[in-house]
């Protein structure tokens, strides 16, 4: 290691591990801290994999996108304003990401065929692997509900899927979205509240 | 909206329609500040109707079933191959190639915008001074060089005579011998 990123190394504030701060975990790598990038995969491989997930519905193809997200950080981490907020540039990179996937796969009906029948073949999982503290047709019913949640949520256009998700599953404020999307905050109101509509509409026919 | 961010109904609307009660509720059930008066109407229009107190029904029972699905975890090679991907990634980037690539650019470009303009500064400035010295000259103003193309033209190679001299060259091909007709 260059010796005068060890020394910056050194200077970096040694707080513990645990409870260091994004913004510190980047600034410790940034100083030339090469294990503080682990600790950034080891935060966000988990949370950015179901959002890629539940976005495009692909878990394999959600990983090679995490890991896409993971070689820009790491290209690009050197140019990351760190006034901004780590999680949010994060998210907007893997956010990018799927949305070029939905795209690519909009037009190649190759690949939206194989999705369809990987869900397909996934579908035909014994239910043995599910909680087991449910009866099987709890089991049942449950795992149909989350399959027509998860088809109900493809059927939102790309955009909207996006910001739908980042606020239902992720937790995401409007200003984060807004931020992630490149979008003004009465855009992702607009979306997200047809979104919402959308998604309503679409389960309800199905949901007694 | 209210400049202190909070929603207010427009002046007329007493009573909120299913259109704008969606809207306001997607807001209201995210935290955004409502005014008071708008949440008692919303309030009010979901006791009185039943669409839209189903549609939220059955949205929020659609989206916990799917926040209840387990989180996934990435697979077990998943950070072995990325490891694998970032070493590629610095093993690719670090070699001086692109530096190299980058200068020699840089120099063609430099190199490029010299010539420009040397050319530039350098052509318009010497052409005319040229021709004037010239016709400075006496009598050349007027002079004029007369030779008639179809006499230049008229050159022929007579056919081949052993009375010629003839040069060969022993590297070239047989029939490629230059004959000077006396």
């Amino acid at each position: 290691m260059n010796p005068v990123t060890t020394m910056a190394a050194r200077a970096v504030p040694s707080t513990p591990v645990r409870t260091q701060t994004d913004s510190e975990v980047v600034a410790a790598y940034l100083a030339g801290d090469h294990m503080a990038f682990d600790r950034l995969v080891e935060r966000y491989q988990r949370r950015l994999l179901n959002f890629v997930y539940r976005t495009i519905g692909d878990r394999e193809r959600g990983e090679d996108l995490v890991q896409e997200v993971f070689i820009r950080v790491h290209r690009h981490l050197h140019r990351f304003d760190q006034t901004k907020k780590f999680s949010t540039w994060i998210y907007t990179i893997a956010s990018n990401l799927a949305k070029n996937e939905l795209r690519n796969r909009s037009r190649n009906p190759l690949v939206l065929f194989q999705t369809i029948k990987k869900h397909w073949e996934a579908d035909h999982r014994p239910l043995q692997f599910e909680d087991s503290h449910y009866r099987p047709d709890d089991l049942f019913r449950k795992r149909h509900l989350r399959e027509l949640v998860e088809w109900a949520v493809a059927q939102l256009p790309e955009h909207h899927r996006i910001v739908f998700v980042l606020r239902e599953l992720e937790g995401k404020t409007y200003e984060e979205i807004a931020e992630i999307t490149d979008c003004n905050l009465g855009t992702v109101k607009s979306r997200l509240n047809r979104a919402r509509h959308r998604f309503a509409q679409v389960i309800e026919p199905y949901v007694d | 909206m209210a400049p202190d961010g909070t929603i207010r109904p427009s002046p007329s609307a007493n009573v909120v329609n299913c259109t704008e009660f969606q809207k306001l509720h997607s807001e209201l059930r995210d935290g955004r500040r409502v005014d008071r008066g708008v949440e008692r109407r919303l309030e009010h229009h979901r006791r009185h109707c039943q669409q839209c107190e189903r549609r939220i029904e059955l949205t929020d029972r659609a989206l916990d079933a799917w926040r209840d699905v387990d989180v996934i975890a990435p697979s077990p090679g998943f950070s072995q191959r990325l490891r694998r991907r970032l070493l590629a990634e610095v093993s690719i980037g670090d070699p001086v190639v692109p530096t190299h690539a980058g200068l020699a650019a840089a120099f063609l470009l430099a190199a490029a915008v010299g010539v420009f303009l040397f050319e530039g500064l350098r052509g318009p400035a010497e052409e005319p001074a040229a021709v004037a010295a010239l016709d400075e000259l006496p009598g050349f103003a007027d002079s004029t060089v007369d030779v008639p193309p179809s006499e230049l033209a008229d050159v022929t190679i007579p056919p081949f005579s052993p009375n010629r001299f003839e040069f060969s060259s022993s590297q070239e091909p047989l029939g490629t011998n230059v004959v000077f007709a006396r």
